[in-house]
């Protein structure tokens, strides 16, 4: 099993703790591989929602750190954001995909990536400040399980902003927006669900599921794929 | 109003909960609740009522009988459906409404945003789209960005 986790921010550094632990002690899941891609820096900004033992690398730095605590997976680590091109040599026919960043255009590569290949499980998870969504791409025998993360989402099919490969420096400094901690941790635990319910249930019915914290609801979604 | 009467299902829709409450007096049909079900719950029970097979035999035990098995689901059967937007849904009475009329309707209590693609049952509709008993109603709500 290969996992890729793309975005290691609020929802990504957590997740990648939680999906580890559980593969690590699964008694009948062996041969394990987990590649952490992101190519932004912990820093002291990030000390109030993300999960990091030190500044740094954050796909090194939670490289180290997860190699530590979970022995029974391997894990690999690229420091860079993604581009069409890099997928190209990253996301390989029946890998997992936790993707985890803040920005459409990403978003939309990804997708658009993962419908090139025969057989691919896709799953995102983005958020505002209290509430958010996870999105459910499965293909399976070249055909689609679910629909795409453009399917039904023209934000995501004709993004307005920029994969962070794009920004320039300046334009990544100015970023960062506000979070909290408690909605990251609820797409990360949701993007779990999702990742349980496909791989060890066999259950793709659901393809998206939105949540509001403020309100205190969650609800899933079934949608027709469009082929 | 007359108790002799007969109403179609177009002439009670237009009338307020207050109105079909007095033709269901008028009707002599009495059931533990009436005062508080809704307008829509009281056509299908004054539409019961007037069923002609029932009402020509002129057995009251039995117009009671047909009007009591709507009654006691509360609302008819089928007639609200699934509505949600996001993470929020209901059920609504918009069962002949189309899809666009639903979204200025639960505007406010759904969050919608009025440009959103209606979805029923899984799959995209347009605005036009006239929704019919049983069907289930989303709509899409924009993805979260940041993560």
């Amino acid at each position: 099993m290969h996992i890729i986790i793309i975005g290691l921010g609020g929802i990504g550094s957590v997740l990648s703790n939680t999906i580890s632990r559980y593969l690590n002690y699964h008694p009948e899941i062996d041969n394990v591989r987990i590649t952490l891609v992101d190519g932004d820096n912990y820093e002291d900004r990030n000390l109030e929602r993300q999960e990091f033992n030190e500044i740094g690398p954050k796909a090194e730095v939670k490289k180290i750190e997860l190699s530590y605590l979970f022995r029974n997976i391997e894990y690999d680590y690229v420091y860079d954001y993604v581009t069409e091109d890099s997928l190209q040599n990253l996301v390989y026919d029946g890998d997992i995909v936790l993707l985890a960043v803040d920005n459409h255009k990403t978003r939309k590569i990804v997708s658009d990536h993962a419908k090139q290949l025969d057989n691919v499980l896709l799953i995102s998870g983005g958020n505002e400040l209290l509430d958010g969504n996870v999105q459910i791409y499965a293909r399976k025998e070249g055909k689609d399980v679910t629909p795409s993360l453009t399917d039904y989402h023209p934000e995501i099919a004709e993004p307005s902003d920029k994969s962070p490969a794009e920004m320039s420096c300046e334009e990544l400094a100015q970023a960062g927006e506000v979070q909290l901690y408690f909605t990251n941790l609820s797409v990360a635990t949701l993007m779990c669900w999702a990742f349980y319910n496909v791989v060890f249930r066999s259950d793709a019915q659901r393809s998206e599921i939105y949540f509001d914290m403020a309100k205190m609801v969650a609800d899933s979604k079934a949608r027709h794929t469009i082929q | 109003m007359a108790d002799e009467m007969v109403f179609d299902r177009d002439d009670l829709e237009e009338m307020t909960a207050n109105e079909l409450r007095e033709i269901c007096e008028n009707m002599g049909i009495e059931m533990p609740g009436l005062n508080r079900k809704r307008a829509s719950a009281l056509v299908e029970i004054i539409l019961a009522a007037q069923e002609p097979e029932l009402a020509e035999g002129g057995t009251a035990r039995a117009v009671k009988a047909q009007v009591t098995a709507v009654a006691d689901g509360d609302e008819p059967p089928m007639a609200r459906i699934r509505v949600s937007c996001g993470a929020s849904s209901d059920m609504f009475d918009v069962v002949g409404s189309s899809v666009g009329e639903v979204a200025g309707l639960l505007q406010d209590a759904l969050n919608i945003d009025l440009t959103a693609q209606g979805v029923v049952n899984g799959q995209q509709v347009g605005n036009d789209h006239i929704l019919e008993a049983g069907d289930e109603l989303e709509f899409l709500k924009t993805s979260g960005r940041k993560g």
